[in-house]
């Protein structure tokens, strides 16, 4: 992980209530860098399901003609919390995948980390 | 001339060497024989290549190191390479930033071999 | 020195993976030359991968420049001061011309892309170059590169999808044309002329080789490409001059005589 990468990861890491997080380039699924607390969530195999969706999400806008642009999409789960943060909209390359603990995340709060964590890396 | 032949020749090395886009045979004085083209205007390619050749071997000429074995020009967007055929004809061939420049050298030798065979006719 | 592949169970298939993973391992600091149908580098420090490049995949150049992102001036003026003192991604950010975080994306995807686009075709001998003292390194080093597993994972992932893509007959070599005519809006399917293969399309326009075969498979898919019926037909553009001057269209080139009923010469 580079140090730009690698400094958004830990800030990532910080939000109450982390479980896992990955930054990937959406074109090619590749995870640039990842961060877990959890050994048993792989977060491989999490960032190549994510790209998918996202690709899925990216498409079927396109096919409703969307003009807008994705920001974020978020997946409730019974535990779990799952974020996925588009970065960099113009070139549209990446986007951060956050999970966390249902419980222990303030969902809102959460967001808002992302928000300003992505706009760092949009720089 | 056979002239699918001498196409052949062409969509040959196009398929052999990656990053091989076009190509064109012509004579030295810029007449087009035979392309492979697609965005390319082959007769104007044609007469370019003819100066950019004769221009290779006067200089290689007038500084003393004896024949001309290829002129490479590197763009922003790729390669042009034109080797001269026989005495009489040349071939030009356009690539992209990828092309593998080594293998092009080395295959086009037969490409070359085989156009001055055909041409000769 | 070369790297031979030894036989072994749990081990990454093919001799390039099994070079990186065996030199990684080692704190290698040095060039790998691959040889083979497809040649090229890959460049590690300290055991970590920090750089590719071969002419099967776009590498950082036509990456930035081709796809418009940019522009050639600006590339070139970062080029000429940073280039020859090892110190090209500096001087892309101090001009403004990417962000940090963009220059470490494209070193780390331009890198993984030629290691898969070599992995894909298939590597036969990899030639081990320990790094000489004032030798120049690559243009764009990923700092601090990967580690040989997590490359060795990545690549796997992408061969595992080339391999579905394959039973599409989706392969990085092969000529692919559009099923319909006219112009489309997708940049990419407009790029499909039956003369170009993914490789080709990835450099035309400046994307990576994996992404590039992602998306023609969601093309072929949909049925707006297909693969060219065999490589030794000629592409439809292809016109010979003959010695009166007047072009001749080589017969059964253009898909016109899939449509018309062929009529023999006179």
């Amino acid at each position: 992980m580079s140090l730009t990468i690698d400094t958004a990861l830990k800030e990532v890491q910080a939000i109450e209530g982390f479980l896992g997080a990955s930054l990937v380039d959406y074109e090619s699924g590749m995870p640039l860098g990842i961060v877990s607390s959890d050994p048993e969530f792989d977060l491989d195999v999490a960032a190549a399901v994510t790209t998918d969706i996202v690709r899925a999400q990216v498409k079927a806008f396109r096919a409703l003609e969307v003009e807008d642009a994705i920001e974020d999409i978020l997946i409730s789960l019974t535990n779990q919390y799952h974020i996925i943060r588009v970065v960099d909209r113009e070139a549209d390359r990446l986007f951060l995948y956050v999970a966390l603990d249902r419980e222990r995340a303030n969902l809102g709060l959460a967001r808002i980390t992302l928000r300003k964590i992505e706009r760092e890396l949009a720089v | 001339m056979n002239k699918e032949a001498v196409l052949a020749e062409l969509t040959d090395l196009r398929k052999e060497v990656p990053g091989v886009t076009e190509s064109a045979t012509a004579s030295v004085d810029g007449m087009l024989i035979a392309s492979d083209t697609d965005q390319a205007r082959p007769d104007v390619l044609a007469a370019l290549a003819a100066t950019t050749l004769g221009l290779g071997k006067s200089t290689g000429h007038e500084v003393g190191m004896g024949e001309l074995r290829e002129v490479v020009t590197r763009c922003a967007g790729g390669h042009i390479v034109v080797y001269a055929v026989g005495k009489k004809a040349l071939l030009v061939v356009l690539g992209d930033e990828g092309l593998d420049v080594g293998r092009l050298h080395v295959r086009s030798r037969t490409t070359v071999a085989h156009l001055v065979d055909l041409l000769d006719q | 020195m070369t790297d031979t592949p030894e036989p072994g169970q749990g081990r990454p298939s093919g001799v390039l993976l099994a070079s990186i993973e065996r030199r990684a391992k080692d704190g290698f600091t040095g060039t790998l030359r691959a040889e083979g149908p497809l040649s090229g580098e890959v460049v590690l420090a300290g055991g970590r991968v920090v750089a590719a490049a071969t002419p099967g995949a776009p590498g950082v150049e036509p990456l930035l420049l081709r796809s418009g992102r940019v522009s050639d001036e600006a590339w070139s003026a970062a080029f000429a001061e940073g280039a020859p003192h090892g110190r090209l991604a500096e001087a892309l950010v101090r001009r403004g011309v990417l962000g940090a975080v963009d220059v470490e994306v494209l070193a780390l995807t331009a890198l993984a892309d030629a290691v898969f686009a070599l992995a894909l075709r298939g590597v036969h001998t990899c030639t081990v170059m320990p790094a000489k003292p004032d030798a120049p390194g690559p243009p764009l080093p990923a700092d601090p590169g990967l580690d040989g597993e997590r490359l060795i994972k990545e690549t796997t992932r992408r061969l595992g999808a080339a391999a579905r893509w394959q039973e599409l007959g989706l392969t990085a070599s092969v000529f692919l044309v559009r099923t319909s005519n006219g112009l489309p809006s997708d940049p990419l399917l407009a790029a499909v002329n039956g003369r170009r293969t993914a490789r080709d399309l990835a450099f035309a326009l400046g994307r990576g080789l994996f992404a590039t075969m992602w998306s023609l498979t969601d093309l072929m898919e949909a049925g707006a490409v297909t693969t060219a019926e065999s490589a030794s037909e000629p592409s439809a553009h292809v016109v010979l001059e003959t010695p009166d001057g007047l072009p001749k269209r080589l017969r059964g080139a253009s898909d016109i005589v899939r449509v018309l009923p062929f009529r023999p010469d006179r």
